[in-house]
């Protein structure tokens, strides 16, 4: 219900506006633009310290400073506004002063440029009038291009998919967000030479999907750069174009949001839980009638009906209790809603931020850690409004420091208080991935416990799981074990067999 | 008749009743003897609040100034942007790097450097990382193999990540990477140019 209104809401005009426009310059920075787009380009070096209208930051807020200071005196500040300083100019004095006499450096642009960015200034950070003509011829260039793209894909979906799921080859939705774009150009050129020459992330993949090597691909750039805008919009042609002048350029999204595996199928497990609930109390009251029918009243002369309710309601029955006392002291499938609704699946899945990132004692400490809400604040300051949600949530963020008042976030994996667990000595010692336990939490908007974190779900990993055991300090006492390693007695060595199954490792 | 209306009618209100209690997503479940068998302690764990300590929390921060075990103080605890400026220079000349570059030092950094600054600096450090091509983070990201950064010295480097940018831009992350792990970074960007 919720997420269906949050998507439905439109992006404020302009900033739609501007975020098309920065899509395109940064994934495909053709030379089709004009002066406008150009300008705002050249001001994104200068937003380091300054803000059109946005509060002062290093340097001062630049808003209407083209009706203040001649726009003779803003070229030469800004060429070289130290030596304005030193011949004593008041007015440069002053800001300088004013600035906590931090130097702006000096910027090697030509008259041209700086009075390009001036102009973009003027115009208050928006790009002026006859750039939204620009923009619509761009996006006509753009559909021919995502149908040019449509084309070349078919070629693509012997391995692939957008959005439905891995096949022989990774699923492809968001990988232009992901991966910048000279990257995949040079992957779907030639994968293996990228593997070969040990780039992370191509041999991340290349493990990731079995170590089938991808065929290179004899395309030109501009035909791949089709496929990947064909990809960027999720795999639809778009029906938007622009409208008048006022109102924005946008794509319309058709479909709601996409439910990944992981939240399919966990929505499904909690579903079939509830269906086998009602199943029970129905067949609990169908019980009582038929018995109280059999011994009582006789209303039914049938009695093989009885005997066939009987044994389908003891078998539901039997099933509920099954299914319930095995679920008791564990919460497998529990999702409850948090007070911020923060999606793992646009922080960790889209944006690919490291688990570690946030989570970051995970490697140090018994407890992964939940972020201060400080750690939020390193994007958050400058990123105030989320696609989904828009700037509700993530005021919450703000209001949690304004107010110095801790975020109250809801544990999700509990294990029972007599259960000794270190993060530390399963991420850092024994190397394992956040999804093992986890799951895959990247696929899902609102975390829910997968796995059953049941002692023998436990023990199994244990009995089977190999410990790095050579070159690590942390194992050098085990003697024995060495010494069975280097004659060959043993194989390999599992967690069991350095007291991973013990009862006192984890309970005591 | 009479009799059978009033029989459905309970059967249905009471199938109205049963359904109303059945689990929700949020509803965690139960354990035997949770309480009495030590599912549930009564002690305040990290995370849990607590009515004694102020603000409400049993973790509560280090007291200021306090230095953990194996590690240096770190002088600096800039308020403004002046400060910070003059802080950034003086980390420079006060602060020494104390761990060593060798083949392993450098490949904890590079993997330290994967998780906390290749989202926004980029895989090789140009800037271009996926936050920001992506369009999702609107300010460019420092180009770390740029002589402006290089020709810092580590202390100054050491202190950016700790304290953050003089434009604010990128956030403090001495909370998120130990001092130590700090130092691995700065060797592994002097690594990156060579």
């Amino acid at each position: 219900m919720m997420r269906k209104k949050f998507t439905n809401q439109n992006r404020p005009g302009i900033a739609g506006l501007f975020l098309f426009l920065f899509l395109f310059l940064s994934f495909f920075q053709l030379n089709l633009f004009g002066q406008n787009e150009q300008d705002a380009k050249n001001f994104n070096q200068c937003k380091a310290c300054h803000t059109i209208g946005g509060g002062r930051l290093v340097g001062p807020d630049l808003k209407g400073i083209t009706k203040k200071m001649p726009e003779e005196w803003l070229i030469k500040f800004i060429k070289n506004s130290q030596a304005m300083v030193k011949a004593g100019d008041p007015a440069a004095v002053k800001v300088f002063n004013e600035y906590n006499k931090i130097p702006m450096p000096s910027h090697n642009l030509t008259d041209a440029q700086i009075k390009g960015i001036l102009l973009y200034i003027k115009n208050d950070g928006k790009i002026s009038q006859p750039a939204v003509n620009k923009t619509s011829s761009n996006t006509l260039g753009s559909l021919t291009e995502i149908k040019k793209g449509a084309k070349l894909f078919n070629e693509c979906k012997a391995c692939h998919t957008i959005g439905r799921g891995r096949l022989v080859g990774p699923d492809l939705k968001g990988v232009t967000k992901k991966l910048s774009e000279e990257w995949l150009i040079k992957f779907i050129r030639n994968s293996q030479a990228m593997v070969k020459a040990g780039d992370p992330k191509a041999v991340k993949i290349f493990n990731e999907y079995s170590k089938i090597p991808m065929p290179a691909h004899n395309l030109s750039d501009n035909q791949i750069k089709s496929i990947l805008a064909f990809i960027n919009n999720d795999g639809k042609i778009p029906q938007a174009t622009t409208v008048s002048s006022h109102s924005t350029t946008k794509i319309v999204e058709s479909s709601g949001p996409v439910l990944d595996e992981t939240e399919i199928f966990i929505k499904n497990q909690q579903e079939g839980l509830e269906n086998l609930s009602i199943a029970a109390i129905v067949m609990g009251f169908l019980l009582i009638i038929v018995l109280i029918d059999l011994i009582f009243t006789h209303y039914l002369k049938a009695k093989w009906v009885h005997y066939v309710i009987l044994l389908a309601a003891l078998w539901i029955l039997g099933e509920w209790t099954y299914t319930y006392a095995t679920r008791l002291g564990r919460q497998q499938y529990y999702q409850p809603d948090q007070p911020i609704w923060f999606s793992h699946k646009v922080h960790a899945g889209q944006n690919k931020i490291d688990c570690q990132y946030c989570h970051f004692t995970a490697d140090r400490s018994m407890h992964a850690g939940i972020p201060p809400a400080s750690v939020c604040m390193n994007c958050h300051t400058q990123v105030k409004e989320g696609k989904r949600t828009g700037k509700k949530e993530i005021n919450k963020i703000y209001a949690a420091i304004k107010n110095n008042k801790p975020i109250k976030w809801v544990q999700v994996h509990n294990l029972p208080d007599f259960v000794y667990f270190n993060h530390k000595q399963h991420v850092k010692v024994g190397k394992l991935d956040c999804k093992e336990c986890h799951g895959d939490v990247a696929q899902m908007d609102v975390v829910a416990q997968v796995k059953t974190l049941s002692m023998g779900w436990c023990l199994d990993c244990h009995r089977t799981h190999k410990v790095q055991f050579t070159n690590n300090k942390f194992y050098g006492q085990y003697k024995k074990l060495h010494e069975d390693l280097k004659s060959g007695k043993i194989k390999d060595v599992t967690v069991k067999m350095i007291g991973g199954a013990d009862c006192a490792s984890c309970h005591y | 008749m009479m009799k059978s209306k009033l029989f459905i009618l309970s059967v249905f209100i009471s199938g109205l009743f049963f359904t109303s209690c059945v689990e929700s997503r949020n509803n965690p479940g139960y354990a035997y003897m949770g309480h009495f068998d030590m599912y549930y302690t009564k002690f305040y764990k990290a995370y849990s609040p607590n009515p004694i300590l102020p603000n409400g929390q049993t973790d509560q921060p280090a007291p200021a100034g306090s230095v953990s075990r194996g590690e240096n103080y770190f002088p600096f605890a800039p308020k403004n942007i002046a400060e910070k400026v003059a802080d950034q220079a003086k980390a420079g000349i006060e602060l020494k790097n104390p761990v060593p570059v060798n083949a392993l030092t450098l490949s904890e950094g590079k993997k330290e450097y994967q998780i906390f600054c290749m989202d926004c600096h980029g895989v090789a450090g140009k800037g271009d990382g996926h936050l920001y091509t992506a369009g999702l983070f609107p300010a460019k990201p420092r180009d770390l193999t740029s002589p402006y950064v290089q020709n810092m010295p580590d202390g100054s480097l050491f202190f950016i990540i700790t304290e953050g940018s003089i434009s604010g831009l990128m956030g403090p992350h001495g909370v998120q990477v130990t001092p130590e792990n700090r130092w691995k970074i700065v060797n592994y960007l002097r690594e990156l140019v060579k």
